[in-house]
């Protein structure tokens, strides 16, 4: 019994640290990878200027191919591009996908998929999971919109750091 | 001695003025123009130059959308003063001020303006936008 509680606490120790650094980027120790800061300056200009340039780390390689392949009906908007700049674009998001990063957030987004495609990363189980405290009623106001607005809610989105401590929800 | 000070600050801003007036346009949104020009002539051969007040009408004329049953013009997504920053209508990014006077980077990619005016003009008139009213928007821009 006593080996037993010991064991117990012992899990509950290893488990409760794992826990905290995973909520705790910035925490030293342990080897943290960041979500990196996009700098493809022709991604940027491409898919920044409607919307939040998306970094390639939040969604599966296979989503973003179908991504690519529909730019022409893009969420109502017509997305499509030149050749040069297309192919610049592809290689950045099919470089750069979940399936690729070391980042624990990306890691999650890419298994929570299954293999599934996916048209929005906000429609990815371990983005659903992450944001499920936040409701309809959130989200349609005038200064969010939309969950495509991940600026709004992540002033630093920019740098790659989504952290709940530098969360801000507009009011 | 007070009145030569009022005399040249006179004739001063004479100098000053124009530099506020007009924004200055590079050699590639001339090329742009003047073909969009050869363009509309070819079209309309009583065709006399491009007019910012039509241009004005361009941008704020409502279309209502056929499938999503809702008003758009270029006002939907650049505000109703194109020299004040704005909102894209659906995903709430800050758009930069279209007007040149603050925006030195607007107008000087002809490629960009070709696409947006692609993009732009199919989300909200379901159709592209003539030479005309190519034209006429950039001298409307141009002319606040
Ligand atoms: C002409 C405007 C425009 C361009 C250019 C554009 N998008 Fe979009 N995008 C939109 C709109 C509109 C939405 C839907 C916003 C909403 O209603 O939620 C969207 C949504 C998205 C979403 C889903 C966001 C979510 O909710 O998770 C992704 C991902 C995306 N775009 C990626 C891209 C990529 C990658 C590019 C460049 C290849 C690109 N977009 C270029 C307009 C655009
Ligand atoms: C309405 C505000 C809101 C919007 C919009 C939003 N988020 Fe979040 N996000 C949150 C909140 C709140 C959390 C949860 C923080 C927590 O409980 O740890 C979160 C958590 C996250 C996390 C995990 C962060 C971490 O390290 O724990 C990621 C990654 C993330 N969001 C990405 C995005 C992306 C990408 C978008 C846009 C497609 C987006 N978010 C849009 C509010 C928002
Ligand atoms: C759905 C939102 C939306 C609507 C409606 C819209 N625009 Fe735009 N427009 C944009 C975005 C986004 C950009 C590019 C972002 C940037 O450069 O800041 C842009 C850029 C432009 C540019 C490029 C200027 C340059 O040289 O940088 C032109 C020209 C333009 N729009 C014309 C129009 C016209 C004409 C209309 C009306 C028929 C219109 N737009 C309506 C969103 C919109």
């Amino acid at each position: 019994m006593r080996k037993f509680i010991l064991i117990a606490l012992v899990s509950v120790f290893f488990a409760s640290t794992s826990l905290l650094a995973d909520s705790d980027d910035s925490k030293p120790g342990k080897k943290k990878v960041a979500i990196k800061p996009v700098t493809d300056k022709i991604y940027l200009e491409e898919c920044g200027s409607c919307h939040f340039a998306y970094h390639a780390e939040l969604m599966p390689e296979s989503s973003w191919k179908a991504l690519i392949e529909g730019l022409k009906t893009h969420f109502g908007e017509d997305a499509s591009m030149e050749p040069a700049p297309l192919k610049q674009v592809t290689e950045y998001l099919l470089s750069n996908a979940a399936d690729y990063s070391q980042n624990s957030k990306a890691r999650a987004m890419f298994k929570s998929a299954k293999g599934q495609v996916f048209a929005r990363i906000s429609e990815v189980p371990f983005f659903l999971k992450e944001h499920h405290e936040i409701g309809p009623d959130v989200i349609a106001r005038p200064k969010i919109k939309t969950w495509a607005n991940c600026e709004a809610c992540h002033p630093t989105a920019a740098n790659g750091v989504y952290g709940e401590r530098y969360i801000v929800i507009p009011k | 001695m007070f009145h030569r000070l009022i005399i040249l600050l006179f004739f001063s801003s004479f100098l000053i003025l124009p530099a506020f007036a007009d924004a200055p346009r590079n050699e590639e949104l001339n090329h742009y123009l003047s073909e969009l020009g050869a363009k509309a002539k070819k079209e309309d051969p009583s065709f006399k130059g491009f007019d910012p007040s039509r241009g004005k009408e361009v941008y704020f004329k409502e279309h209502l959308h056929s499938q999503e049953n809702e008003k758009r013009s270029c006002v939907t997504c650049h505000t109703k003063d194109p020299s004040l920053p704005s909102k894209h209508a659906s995903t709430g990014k800050r758009i930069k001020p279209l007007s040149p006077i603050v925006n030195r980077e607007r107008f000087t990619d002809s490629k960009k303006i070709e696409k947006w005016f692609k993009r732009n003009c199919h989300w909200t008139h379901e159709r592209p936008c003539t030479t005309l009213e190519k034209g006429d928007f950039i001298e409307y821009i141009f002319s606040l």
